[in-house]
């Protein structure tokens, strides 16, 4: 997947891997669709990726799982997701790279000189602080100084999973590394976070194609989220929303409710406060989304998601249900930080985020008060 | 059905030199009854192709002419794109001019191998 020829368009890669304008096509018709662009968008995309070259993309992880890496890579194989590989010139991951210590950081820096302004930065994980950085380090070098370097010649950064998004699971409480999400260190670059855990490896490959595409950063939401993905919640997209209109609920996860397929709403589904893309594009090559599983959304793509009480206690009962409580810690935590290092992430999108699951609740409390 | 007027009046564009059109089939809130029923409406037309590349592709132009359904499947068969075209032939039909010299390239060493042997 990692290819040293920099300078050979999309084209050329795309020819040597045997797939043709067709198969190029159907593939940028496919990513049109998801991100709702205008049809005609496919062909115009294939043709204009074909005679350009390959973008140059660095890849960083930091305190990360890899799930994200592997819900893009690993779904299902040959997927038509993995055409993203020949789009881009994927310089530096230190996962997928042949290459391994001296070899692999100078690959990174030859990267970073060459494509100056220009190369996509993406990254995986958060940032841990504390104890000097010593929590995650690569070459005798700290995460947070690694990225600083990197964000320099940067045109912009995505951040893919909820780690590099809002801190992720490291961040969660008690956060022992000091653990931060990247708009908390990097202030001054576009910055489009991905989020998920993992996220959905279509709308990766979409947000990477689009930018690569447009050289622009696609509308964002208050969360710095691309809207075409993000823009409404798993429950706004329910199929088992119905169930919930109708005040049909399961109960236990074994119910006549459960077995009926009725809302999970009360046995803790965050759907209603949860804005992702599962409820449409699915997961597994479109196979199906954890509510059609029979279990509720666990508000991963959402921050701190792993600091909201119980993944199975209702939405009215959990800590983010209680209207007039206070904005969460975590969550001032991170606005705070942001504003001492000159992040992105501020009060305002912390506040609006807040005014957000109470309108979602207090929507949730008149619809089951009407007995609708 | 609003789909149906909408198609008209692309239909009577393109008939009157305009640029094709193209609808996504993904894009709209349609159940599974009223594919159904979109597909008996429009019926099939005298040109089916099958495209294999990246997995398999059906393009069939509807009864009415300078109407293409258009359906892509990934290699496990999953619909990818469904769109209805409206244009004389779908751009994705035709060969790419890099492609066809590239084409015509190979077939002349090809020849040339022959003859050596």
């Amino acid at each position: 997947m990692l290819h040293t020829d920099a300078h050979i368009t999309v084209g050329e890669m795309l020819r040597r891997h045997g797939i043709s304008r067709r198969g190029f096509i159907k593939f940028c018709t496919a990513t049109a669709s998801a991100m709702a662009l205008p049809p005609e968008m496919g062909v115009a995309m294939a043709d204009q990726l074909r005679g350009a070259v390959r973008p140059s993309v660095i890849y960083l992880s930091f305190q990360e799982c890899t799930g994200c890496l592997e819900s893009l890579t690993r779904s299902f194989a040959p997927t038509i997701e993995s055409l993203i590989f020949n789009v881009i010139s994927l310089d530096y991951d230190d996962t997928l790279m042949a290459a391994a210590g001296g070899a692999a950081e100078s690959a990174r820096d030859k990267a970073m000189h060459d494509n100056f302004g220009k190369y996509v930065l993406v990254v995986d994980g958060s940032v841990p602080t504390g104890a000097g950085g010593g929590y995650c380090m690569a070459g005798g070098r700290s995460a947070e100084d690694i990225l600083r370097e990197a964000a320099k010649g940067a045109a912009a950064i995505v951040c893919v999973g909820t780690c590099a998004a809002f801190g992720g699971i490291p961040f969660a409480d008690p956060n022992p590394t000091q653990a931060w999400p990247v708009t908390a260190i990097v202030g001054d670059k576009p910055i489009i976070n991905v989020s998920g855990c993992p996220p959905i490896p279509e709308v990766i490959t979409g947000t990477l194609l689009q930018f690569v595409t447009t050289g622009k950063v696609p509308d964002l939401d208050e969360h710095l989220r691309p809207k075409v993905f993000f823009g409404n919640t798993i429950h706004d997209r329910c199929y088992r929303r119905p169930f919930y209109d109708q005040g049909k609920f399961a109960k236990t996860f074994d119910d006549e409710g459960a077995r009926n397929g009725w809302c999970l709403y009360e046995l803790g589904c965050k759907g209603p406060t949860t804005y992702n893309a599962c409820a449409t594009i699915k997961w597994n090559g479109g196979t199906s989304f954890p509510i059609e599983s029979g279990h509720g959304c666990l508000g991963c793509s959402e921050p701190g998601f792993w600091d909201q009480g119980s993944f199975y206690a209702a939405q009215s009962a959990a800590a983010w249900g209680k209207a007039g409580e206070a904005v969460p810690r975590k969550v001032m935590e991170v606005a705070a930080a942001a504003v001492v290092t000159g992040g992105a992430l501020g009060v305002g999108s912390a506040g609006v985020s807040r005014m957000r699951q109470r309108r979602s609740e207090q929507d949730a409390i008149d619809r089951k008060s009407d007995g609708g | 059905m609003a789909i149906l007027a909408e198609l008209v009046g692309l239909l009577e564009r393109l008939a009157s030199g305009d640029l094709p059109a193209t609808i996504d089939l993904r894009s709209l809130p349609m159940s599974p009854q009223d594919r159904i029923a979109l597909q008996s409406a429009l019926g099939d037309g005298e040109v089916q192709a099958t495209l294999d590349a990246q997995g398999l592709s059906s393009i069939r132009e509807t009864r009415v002419p300078g109407l293409w359904w258009v359906e892509h499947r990934d290699p496990r068969g999953e619909i990818i794109a469904e769109s209805i075209e409206v244009t004389r032939i779908p751009q994705i039909l035709m060969s790419a001019l890099d492609e066809i010299g590239a084409g015509a390239a190979a077939l002349r060493a090809q020849i040339a191998n022959t003859h050596v042997a």
